[in-house]
């Protein structure tokens, strides 16, 4: 088997001083589609945001490993840099700068990153042009400010445009279903589809089964209390939109989410 | 020659100077202003933090320096290219250079003016006895209660006079850029600009300031601007001086009925800077807009003093004022709607929103509305605040570098004001200024954070 592409070790973090991930372990091979599954606090979001570099919580203890570097060492930025992207829960609007020339720094600023140079302005915007239509976004929405004035399923559908456009190792989409309709649930999942290869890898963080109906995943793991408590293949997820989480005993509850 | 300025008996020896440079040609009525104007600054003396309108801008630094009166030869220490180099790449309809504060002719030019409109320097129009400047320049001009136009009026000797006739727009800019060579001697201009627009008369006037150097230097410029009915005109003044300069800058505005102006700043230099709008609504119909940005890092110091009057019924005025703070800047703002009595149906609005970057920058804000009408619609609101954090964050999970993501938010916020800016060249050139600045300033110094 090839390496490992995230591999997670007994990863401890807190929030004002609580404790929210008391030990998790996953690791996740290329090519492979895992789904983090938990009810509300169960520490699913201050995963997600760990990884991505968010500094408002505090690693305690444990590593993360992202294709052999140690993740945890690097700036938000650098992590981008190295392959990852975090869709937001709640994706942040910021009037004044469009979603063309949003993307455009992003593009860049990762190439950068690698060594590559700029791309052009017109041939970047060829690409966004298409990876939008794709997913039912307008041009009159490309050039409007990022998230400003969208709703709900537009934040989300343009979170997945942005991966479609940076085009990451490793997604880790934040119950990036939650508040969609059905089309829009659709939508999201072809867009997560088109891009499922041999090499690159989802972390699908959801507190709902029904995406997995679109989204097969290869994994899933259950999040209770900051730690991984089971883990098997689709079929748990099945089984938990039956029978709830209470059959694991539901740890004490954690504060955050 | 040089002067420090006691309270008894300030710039006597500068004023004598003038006055004996003047009395070389024919003046006018200007001598007898002059003196009356130095009696009244003698009386004034400086503006303290006591005084109401100056209560957040400390003026100890420029009493303490020992300025002298700018020599009329600067122009021959400047060279051509120098001189080409500032200002937009657009057209220019005319472009008048003023070193230290005096017309340098060889440096300037009016070829773009159609017939009927006409550029020139105030000193060359006192000495021939030329209309508009001849009668109206100070005409009107209220210097009782401000130390500095009373000082301007006292030393006026040179500056920018635009005259357009009825019905005739010049499209292109006409380019007021005054060069301060800004030397080893702390050198004061008295700049003194006049912008007559007759009936339905279309222009664009932009003053610049620049220093050639990193010397200190004083620069206390008046600009009077008339509009008579229906004329349109946009006035910019972008202060683009070292950090070495003292500035204040004041644009005293008449608008008869249905004439529009715009007045757009932009402080990106200068040390201390001190920024009056003092615009007047004479007649029905009359339309103005206010628009700036003031954008300081390091030791800046850029304060904005607007008043707006409406002395007439149905005029319509908006301000919008954009301050961003960086490391040790202090912005103020203070804002003042005036509406007379019978000036019904006024509707004014005034808004300033500023950022703060750092825990040292600084900013006083001070909106207020005197309003004498019973029937009018006038609003006033200010915000400050910081930078999204969480926007920084998103935009770094996106793989932008933190210091560049905190440029793109700054610019977004500037964007603002720039957007209202109607000249395209000015606009872009305003941009280009922006960027260098947050490159060097708060782009590039962040990095390590």
């Amino acid at each position: 088997m090839s390496e490992p592409l995230l591999e997670i070790e007994n990863l401890h973090a807190d929030v004002a001083g609580q404790p929210i991930l008391k030990g998790v372990d996953l690791t996740i091979y290329p090519g492979e589609v895992h789904s983090v599954m938990g009810p509300n606090g169960s520490g699913k979001s201050t995963l997600a945001q760990v990884l991505a570099g968010r500094d408002s919580y505090e690693i305690t203890g444990g590593s993360v490993r992202f294709r052999g570097r140690e993740l945890l060492e690097l700036d938000p930025h650098e992590r981008a840099g190295e392959g990852l992207f975090l869709a937001f829960q709640y994706p942040v609007e910021i009037p004044g700068v469009s979603g063309t020339q949003f993307l455009r720094s992003a593009v860049n600023a990762v190439r950068k990153y690698r060594g590559l140079e700029e791309q052009d302005a017109m041939d970047l915007m060829k690409m966004f042009r298409e990876r939008a239509k794709r997913l039912g976004i307008s041009d009159e929405m490309l050039k409007r400010s990022v998230n400003d004035g969208f709703s709900g399923g537009e934040k989300k559908r343009h979170e997945v445009f942005q991966m479609a456009v940076l085009d990451p190792a490793l997604a880790v989409l934040d119950e990036t279903d939650s508040g969609l309709d059905i089309d829009a649930l659709k939508t999201v999942a072809n867009g997560v589809n088109q891009m499922r290869d041999a090499d690159r890898s989802f972390l699908l963080i959801t507190h709902y089964q029904r995406l997995l109906d679109h989204v097969v995943p290869d994994h899933v793991h259950v999040l209770l209390g900051g730690r991984i408590v089971r883990s098997g293949d689709k079929e748990l997820a099945r089984e938990l939109e039956t029978s709830g989480y209470a059959a694991y005993g539901e740890p004490a509850a954690a504060n955050a989410e | 020659m040089t002067s420090q300025l006691t309270e008894t008996d300030l710039f006597a020896d500068d004023f004598a100077r003038v006055l004996e440079r003047a009395a070389a040609g024919p003046q006018g009525r200007f001598r007898a202003l002059r003196e009356h104007a130095m009696e009244r600054f003698r009386d004034l003396g400086f503006p303290t933090l006591r005084d109401e309108e100056w209560r957040f801008t400390n003026l100890k630094g420029l009493k303490r320096t020992p300025f002298a009166i700018a020599s009329p030869d600067g122009a021959d220490r400047v060279s051509p290219e120098i001189a080409v180099a500032p200002g937009s790449a657009g057209e220019e309809a005319a472009r008048l250079v003023f070193v230290d504060g005096h017309f340098a002719p060889g440096l300037s030019h009016t070829a773009g003016l159609p017939a009927g409109a006409e550029a020139g320097s105030v000193a060359e129009a006192i000495r021939a006895g030329r209309e508009p400047v001849a009668s109206r320049l100070g005409a009107q001009l209220d210097y009782s209660d401000d130390a500095f136009c009373a000082l301007n009026t006292a030393f006026l000797e040179d500056g920018g006079y635009v005259h357009v006739g009825p019905d005739v727009a010049v499209r292109a800019p006409i380019h007021l850029l005054f060069l301060a060579t800004a030397g080893e001697e702390p050198t004061m201009t008295q700049t003194r600009n006049l912008v007559v627009a007759e009936r339905g008369a279309k222009a664009s006037v932009v003053e610049s300031y620049y220093s050639l150097g990193d010397g200190v230097c004083f620069s206390n410029a008046v600009t009077e601007a008339e509009l008579a009915s229906s004329a349109n005109v946009a006035h910019y003044l972008l202060e683009l001086e070292s950090e070495s300069a003292y500035q204040v800058a004041t644009l005293r505005t008449h608008q008869e009925g249905d004439s529009q102006l715009d007045s757009h700043s932009a402080l990106i230099g200068g040390g201390l800077v001190r920024n009056n709008v003092h615009a007047e609504l004479h007649g029905e119909g009359a339309d103005l807009l206010v628009n700036g940005l003031f954008l300081g890092g390091g030791q800046q110091h850029h304060d904005n003093h607007m008043r707006v009057v409406h002395a007439e019924p149905r005029c319509h005025s908006r301000q919008f004022y954009r301050g961003v703070m960086d490391e040790a800047a202090h912005g103020v703002f203070a804002g003042r709607i005036v509406v007379y009595p019978g000036a019904q149906q006024t509707d004014a609005k005034q808004s300033n929103q500023n950022l703060v970057l750092t825990d040292e920058a600084q900013i006083n804000t001070k909106p207020q509305l005197e309003i004498y009408a019973d029937d009018v619609k006038c609003t006033h609101g200010a915000t400050t605040g910081q930078l999204d954090e969480r926007a920084i964050f998103y935009m770094q999970a996106r793989g932008i570098p933190p210091a560049a993501a905190r440029r793109m938010l700054i610019e977004a916020f500037a964007r603002e004001s720039l957007d209202r800016m109607g000249d395209d060249a000015i606009r872009e050139y305003v941009s280009g200024w922006l960027s260098e600045r947050l490159g060097a300033g708060s782009g590039g110094r962040k990095e390590a954070s």
